[in-house]
């Protein structure tokens, strides 16, 4: 038997206030007599001690506090418990995110114990048909019900953590939904260091470990605007109840700075640490000493790489389109349209073989799109304000004093406008993309406005995507990361420069673990820094009061509450104290 | 009717009726004997022809044999004034029930068949002096004005049955059957004096004692306050065996005083508590003392 609300025997602590009351009355019973003259002069009885103790403990006091006690025995909810061997359906699902890697005291790892409670719920059931799944940002299926006892306790035993961060519950019944639902699983037990907060009730989350962790939450490196070096950014993390006195240390690869400093407890602090003798590109931060949870105590960061737009210029020159390209990237002038990433096109009209990414300023391709007749324009139409070309872009600034008339395709998609005239303009089709700026930049006041180069920034940004790129400096684990637009990619190789096998055609990748990865392509070698989850580091403890394995015990069993009995007990009890309290009443002064 | 006693108890006490030793003097014609001759069925004797006598009670038969005119008289059937003095003290608050409403429902009962017995009853409930009763009167319509007082009695006040007798005396000329109903705890002693000038005044008397079965046999109760209810006084006392042995000898010496003075003064005395059916004591204890027939 075991008590479901043990609390309630504080409780018992009313029998004080029941027996003060006893003993505060007067000792002698009180008995009405009809005359006093027939007991006046009587002999009273000698009483030995042990007849005083018995009259002094009076049967309506111990059935006082037998009430008191079986009132308090209802309220402790005492339960049989019957271990159950067998149930419709078992869902275990093992928190399989980056924080389950941390090594516990006994030298394991949180995944490890996961795995030792998911061995001991298949031990418990073992004739019932289980699921095992992994939850995480890229949650899995380990095995489907149906598989026997030994299959599922070799699928348990080779199942490792990934290095992803936690996966959403929406994911994860999805999921589940793919093998039936949750609602055919009796049980569905959720194994990890936390609690989720929008799990369904349904799930029975067994916690493992938790506790105290050391990370570094963000890393960051900015060039210096003046040029001599780098600073880097850092946030850290002292998850734990005592202050830390730690070391962050910044390393280039070939120059290191160090900054020690004292962590409050429970606190996350930022800190900016001037790296001015840095020349590198490829920065870890690492936070010591370091805690059981190594992963977040080391941080990578990939400064960007100059990489050039290579351009191919048909037409007039015009000085400021190129200032213009030039200040969003360095530019590379080239012959061959064909290897350009852009071809600009100025003042001409392309041939109409022209393929690829083309940007068309005052100009035009033969077949396909023509100017005509210019004409004076004046105020100007955004057609469509939230379209990307603009961003940042304040049109109304524009002055274009006239623009030509053009014959476009009928999916040009027309941003700009000027009394019908269009202004700007994309067109796509399966082999050229192709942005359209109609009017002589001459004519207009765009070379002196402070939104023409970010118009290019975006129309660059548009076409041939270079800001695929700001998301290698400092990715996340299971982050799609964008593989275009860094010309063809030849390979791609994991921190331990080992090959990733790559599809052909892949246009993005997922990385599996933190460290730099280094993509080649035939335009050079890029690296990409990946980090593992913020939110890992951030482990939820376990509520006060919950014992993992008291908590795995709870479940695993079943209770026949018995506080109905005890319930039923007072009450016959109480029955008992107010016929007996009746009596005496009676047995002194009887009411008429 | 007041609800303390119900109609189906009064049904069965239906066969029941008093038994009145000796002829009382009454007013009206009852059923019970007159010393007085008069019209009934009854004969009682012969006496000589006086001018005015009904020609009617001229033995004939004895003028034939005799030649003297002698006149045939008959007992007068008499009706027979009840006096119920019921106990109304604190001390009757005792018991459950309390010996108040035992009392009360034996009085009732006997009002009930001293009315159907064409008598007059009265109710003179007391303490230690008389409480505003019921002088005796005829009919049923008396029976619930006797229902309602016992009703409404509260008991409380000392006893003092002496006193009480003595003020139902000046109160009442015409001797009759006065039943006292009460715990007679106090000494025989106490109210002897008035038992006797109630003989003295001719009354019948029927002594009628209702006891708690605690005031019998009390149980032990270990150290205990003791309080009279009627005095309020008090006394401690460790209540044993001991202590009971001697409580249950004061109880009998009560009885025997009681028993005593009523065969000196040749008055019935009866003896019930309160776990006695009233029915039971009326069928078995009074109609076996004679009281009742």
């Amino acid at each position: 038997m075991t008590l479901l609300n043990p609390a309630a025997f504080y409780l018992l602590l009313g029998s004080l206030l029941i027996l003060a009351l006893h003993f505060l009355r007067a000792r002698e019973r009180r008995r009405e007599v009809s005359a006093l003259s027939l007991w006046e002069g009587l002999p009273g009885d000698p009483q030995s001690r042990a007849a005083r103790i018995r009259q002094q403990i009076d049967p309506l006091l111990l059935l006082q506090l037998a009430i008191l006690l079986a009132l308090v025995a209802a309220l402790a909810q005492p339960a049989w418990r019957m271990r159950t061997t067998s149930l419709s359906g078992l869902a275990i699902i093992l928190d399989g995110s980056a924080s389950m890697r941390t090594i516990t005291e006994d030298g394991s790892t949180r995944y490890a114990h996961a795995v030792e409670e998911a061995q001991s719920l298949l031990n418990r059931y073992p004739s019932t048909s289980t699921a095992i799944l992994q939850h995480s940002a890229r949650p899995a299926i380990l095995a489907r019900p149906g598989l026997e006892h030994a299959d599922l306790q070799d699928v348990l035993l080779r199942s490792e953590p990934t290095w992803y961060g936690d996966g959403t519950t929406a994911s994860l019944l999805s999921l589940l939904g793919g093998i039936g639902g949750a609602s055919q699983f009796e049980r569905v037990v959720l194994l990890s260091d936390h609690e989720i907060a929008d799990a369904p009730d349904s799930f029975e989350t067994i916690l493992v470990d938790g506790g105290d962790n050391l990370a570094l939450t963000a890393f960051s490196v900015r060039e210096n605007p003046e040029g001599a070096g780098v600073t880097a950014l850092v946030a850290a993390l002292n998850d734990t109840d005592a202050y830390q006195e730690v070391t962050i240390r910044i390393d280039d690869r070939e120059n290191q700075t160090t900054l020690s400093v004292l962590m409050a407890p429970d606190s996350t602090e930022r800190f900016v640490i001037p790296f001015p003798n840095s020349r590198g590109s490829l920065f870890t931060a690492s936070l010591e000493p370091e805690d059981g949870f190594a992963a977040d105590n080391r941080r990578f960061f990939s400064l960007d790489r100059p990489i050039d737009v290579r351009v191919c210029w048909l037409g007039s020159e015009n000085r400021y389109l190129m200032a213009a390209l030039r200040s969003v990237a360095p530019v590379t002038l080239v012959d061959d349209a064909a290897a350009a990433d852009l071809t600009v096109v100025h003042g001409v009209s392309a041939p109409a073989f022209l393929t690829g990414t083309i940007l068309l300023v005052h100009a035009g391709i033969e077949g396909l799109l023509s100017q005509e007749e210019t004409v004076p324009t004046d105020r100007i139409d955004v057609l469509e304000p939230g379209h990307p070309i603009l961003s940042g872009v304040d049109p109304s600034s524009f002055r274009i004093r006239e623009a030509p008339t053009a014959s476009l395709p009928p999916t040009t998609d027309v941003v700009l406008a000027a009394d019908g005239v269009p202004l700007l303009a994309t067109y796509e089709d399966g082999t050229r993309t192709v942005l359209y700026l109609a009017p002589d930049i001459l004519e207009t006041n765009l070379p002196i406005t402070v939104d023409f180069p970010l118009l290019i920034r975006n129309v660059i940004a548009g076409l041939i995507r270079v800001s695929a790129r700001l998301s290698y400096r400092s990715a996340e684990v299971g982050e799609p990361i964008s593989l275009a637009g860094l010309g063809a990619v030849e390979q791609l190789y994991d921190p331990q420069e080992k090959p990733i096998p790559l599809p052909d055609g892949l246009s993005t990748f997922r990385p599996d673990e933190p460290g730099f990865h280094t993509l080649v392509t035939d335009r050079g070698a890029f690296a990409i820094a990946v980090n593992v989850p913020a939110e890992e580091s951030e482990s939820l403890p376990a509520p006060e009061g919950i014992d993992a394995v008291d908590r795995s015990e709870r479940r695993s069993v079943r209770f026949l509450p018995l506080w109905p009995a005890a319930a039923a007990l007072a009450i016959l009890l109480l029955f008992a104290e107010a016929h007996l309290h009746a009596g005496r009443r009676g047995l002194t002064r009887r009411a008429r | 009717m007041p609800t303390f006693i119900d109609e189906a108890f009064l049904q069965r006490l239906s066969n029941l009726r008093f038994i009145v030793k000796g002829r009382r003097k009454g007013h009206l014609a009852g059923l019970h004997a007159s010393p007085r001759a008069g019209v009934s069925l009854e004969f009682a004797d012969y006496r000589a022809y006086a001018s005015g006598d009904d020609f009617r009670y001229i033995d004939w038969n004895v003028f034939g044999r005799l030649d003297r005119l002698l006149v045939k008289t008959y007992v007068h059937e008499a009706d027979l004034p009840i006096y119920l003095l019921v106990d109304s003290s604190a001390s009757m608050e005792i018991g459950v029930p309390s010996k108040a409403h035992y009392a009360a429902h034996l009085v009732a009962a006997l009002a009930y068949l001293g009315l159907r017995g064409l008598d007059r009853v009265g109710l003179f409930p007391f303490n230690d002096q008389l409480i505003p009763g019921l002088p005796a009167r005829h009919g049923m319509v008396q029976m619930g004005k006797i229902l309602r007082v016992l009703r409404d009695i509260e008991p409380g006040g000392r006893t003092s049955v002496n006193r009480a007798i003595l003020e139902f005396l000046s109160q009442t000329r015409e001797s009759g059957l006065t039943i006292v109903v009460s715990d007679f705890l106090a000494s025989g002693a106490e109210f002897a004096d008035g038992l006797a000038r109630l003989l003295h005044r001719r009354d019948e008397v029927i002594l009628l004692q209702v006891l708690d079965p605690e005031d019998v046999t009390p149980r032990a109760a270990g150290p205990t306050r003791i309080v009279d209810v009627e005095s309020a006084q008090r006394a401690t006392l460790t209540i044993g065996q001991r202590t009971l042995g001697e409580y249950a000898e004061r109880i009998r010496r009560n009885r025997e005083q009681l028993r005593g003075l009523s065969l000196e003064r040749g008055i019935p005395y009866f003896r019930t508590t309160t776990d006695v059916p009233v029915e039971r004591f009326l069928h078995e204890e009074l109609r076996r003392g004679g009281i009742l027939r």
